[in-house]
């Protein structure tokens, strides 16, 4: 009884350890690209500046709202609706947008600014997708079909999702092991390794991999949806809404522009005389206090100008999971700086606010500094993750090679697409940040020009790790990227008026961060090229053993290896 | 100011340290040899109280949803992951970096205490 019991978990362990490393093997370069390109997106606004070194400028001090309402009036007086994103700690610059009368709907209607916080003069940013380049790749890649893509990234989510439940079931002694790690004992190490970033992380790894699954969830399954709802998504999307949550109303006026200031408000405000907007300081006390010192993220005006104007503060994030980043709102009459009727409570269903729990902590609308270090932190631990057992495919099978006396043809595309994913991605990433520098900035569509550098080099790292030696192709490849890294803070200095360390007396953290992890990272991956120079593989060290040792150890070390293939 | 985060961070590491050294695997790597029974629950019992009291620092300052799931789990696992990787390599410096977590409890303690004090 008991070993037939012994004899099931066998199978079943083993059967888990082989969907595990062939359903992992399949999409372990895509979902390593996920990963990375995901991790950064936690940093994607702190990139997006660190790629536009006009703004390095800016500083905000307490006159910046009022200084960039000043400046409102002169650039739209005409305007339904103002947006002004207020510079936080993430952002140094002001960034606005605003309907003229008559603009189309959506967000082609709207037209945009970078205001300096500290002057209000309009900057005339380089134009760049930056960090949101990065972001739209973890999730739609580039040049696909928008669906496809998803489509792509969701199979490849699932099946993370079945890596990590299969992993689980194959690591025997996952309490056991916890704490260990042993270096430098080869395909051991890599499976410790591979365990231990998966294992440590494994809460972040699940609720990630789960998250982006319901974020997907939309695209991947819309049937019932379709099914339920004769205008589909529109009209299933407004019930979820709910249609009356202000937050989302206002939301709607900044990404599609002012429902109620777009059309009827225009034609009154033509006729209006102009009204000078209350100061806004006071306005921005009241509402930080009642919302106990969180501070305003973006003040929306309706009908600037006039003497119906209002004002809407809305504060930089929310604090809890549940309403997906919905934020507290405070509306003022424009004029004399009344507070208005407070908007209802708001209320969120219980599958909504999993559902909403649960995105929001895949895209952190809600964190602070710390969180979104740790997320970051716990992102690249699964990067980490991906990257180990992508790597201990290759490393397991070094006996097998070493019996063959060759490399068979599947291993070598399996080395191949490892040095280009692992170490060539992180090269390609360093490439967009030389291109965001070196691609004069007046340059007409210089930011599609950035993304094709990127796609080059990648494509260029896959050519290379396909003419180099394996171990050559690694060192190379993880020295360049290493070498692109820790020298971007300086190629930012010697193009740009800022530098990391007055960055750093300037208290500019958004920038001393991004810099930072480029040399720490550029510093890991010469690191990684050290070791890999380093180590020296086990199949010449083993020929050396048996040239230099006797017939006896020979034929002993020969049986040894044949024990081992046979078990 | 002892900022809160470092005192979860140092106290999950000092609860991760504690627990791995209840482990005759890992008592025996950083002190070569094996724990007693009493002593191993001990440090079994410290372990897991000095990860509560983390997650009740993280509560206190982030609420419960960001708190508990967010910030704790996070100080979680950076404490393990760091203390992992560098307990083959220098098992006593690691193990003995535990003591930062119990210092900077007491420390934040007293500052709280003396913050209180002098408000109240």
């Amino acid at each position: 009884m008991k070993s037939e019991d012994k004899g099931f978990q066998g199978g079943f362990r083993q059967s888990m350890a082989w969907l595990h490393t062939w359903t992992g093997l399949c999409v372990c370069w895509l979902l390593f690209a996920i990963f990375l390109t995901g991790t950064l997106s936690f940093y994607r606004d702190e990139i997006n500046v660190w790629m536009k070194p006009e703004l390095h400028g800016s500083q905000a001090d307490e006159q910046t709202a009022q200084r960039a309402l000043d400046r409102m009036a002169l650039l739209a007086p005409k305007a339904t609706n103002w947006s002004i994103g207020l510079p936080n700690e993430r952002e140094p610059a002001v960034s606005v947008s605003w309907r003229e009368p008559g603009a189309a709907q959506g967000r082609a209607g709207a037209k945009r600014a970078m205001l300096d916080a500290g002057t209000g003069e309009v900057v005339e940013a380089r134009e760049t997708r930056g960090g949101d380049f990065l972001y739209r790749f973890h999730f739609e890649l580039y040049g696909f079909d928008r669906l496809a893509a998803r489509m792509l990234v969701g199979a490849a989510t699932m099946i993370m999702l079945v890596g990590l439940v299969t992993g689980v079931v194959t690591h025997k002694k996952i309490f056991k092991d916890f704490f260990t790690f042993r270096p430098r004992k080869g395909q051991r190490s890599w499976l410790d390794a591979h365990n231990a970033t998966a294992v440590l992380a494994l809460p972040f790894h699940l609720m990630i991999t789960y998250s982006g699954l319901l974020l997907l969830m939309y695209s991947l399954m819309p049937w019932g949806m379709q099914a339920a709802y004769p205008d589909g998504r529109d009209g299933f999307f407004a019930e979820l809404r709910g249609g009356g949550r202000p937050a989302e109303n206002a939301q709607a006026n900044r990404e599609g522009g002012g429902r109620e200031g777009g059309r009827g408000g225009r034609r009154e405000a033509e006729q209006e005389v102009a009204v000078a907007l209350t100061p806004i300081a006071p306005l921005l006390a009241q509402a930080s206090a009642r919302w106990g010192g969180m501070p305003v993220g973006n003040i929306n005006v309706e009908r600037p100008g006039t003497a119906r104007a209002v004002i809407e503060l809305r504060a930089l994030h929310g604090d809890s999971l549940v309403d997906r980043g919905a934020v507290d709102t405070m509306k003022f009459d424009g004029v004399t700086g009344a507070p208005l009727t407070p908007a209802d409570p708001r209320t969120v269903s219980a599958t909504r606010g999993f559902y909403n729990s649960l995105s929001s902590l895949h895209m952190i609308h809600f964190a602070g500094p710390v969180l979104r270090m740790l997320f970051f932190v716990a992102g690249l631990i699964g990067t980490a993750m991906v990257a180990t057992g992508a790597v201990l495919w290759v490393v397991k099978r070094a006996p097998e090679r070493l019996k063959l006396g060759h490399t068979p043809r599947g291993h070598r595309l399996v080395e191949m697409l490892n040095v280009a994913a692992i170490a060539g991605l992180p090269l390609a990433v360093g490439a967009y940040f030389w291109a965001n520098r070196l691609i004069p900035a007046d340059m007409v569509t210089r930011s599609d020009w950035e993304i094709r550098s990127f796609f080059i080099v990648w494509a260029l790292t896959l050519v290379h790790a396909v003419l180099r030696p394996h171990a050559r192709a690694w060192i190379e490849q993880l020295l360049l990227a290493a070498a692109l890294l820790v020298l971007a803070p300086v190629l930012n200095a010697a193009t740009s008026d800022s530098h990391l360390f007055a960055s750093l007396l300037a208290g500019r953290w958004s920038l001393v961060g991004v810099e930072v992890v480029q040399i720490a990272t550029g510093a890991g991956l010469g690191y990684i090229a050290w070791r890999v120079a380093r180590f020296k593989p086990p199949q010449k060290a083993s020929r050396r053993s048996a040239a230099s040792s006797s017939k006896a150890v020979e034929s002993r070390s020969r049986l040894a290896t044949t024990a081992e293939s046979a078990s | 100011m002892i900022p809160p985060f470092l005192i979860a961070l140092c106290a999950n590491y000092a609860g991760l340290v504690c627990l791995s050294l209840s482990m005759d695997r890992h008592h025996e790597q950083v002190l070569g040899n094996r724990p007693a029974a009493n002593w191993a629950v001990l440090l079994r019992v410290g372990g897991w109280s000095l990860m509560l009291v983390a997650a009740a620092i993280c509560v206190a300052h982030w609420g419960f949803s960001v708190g508990f799931f967010g910030v704790w789990g996070g100080a979680l696992s950076l404490a393990a992951f760091l203390y992992v990787f560098a307990l083959p390599y220098a098992p006593r410096l690691a193990a003995g970096l535990a003591v930062s977590g119990p210092a900077l409890l007491v420390l934040g303690l007293l500052q709280a205490a003396i913050a209180n004090s002098t408000t109240g």
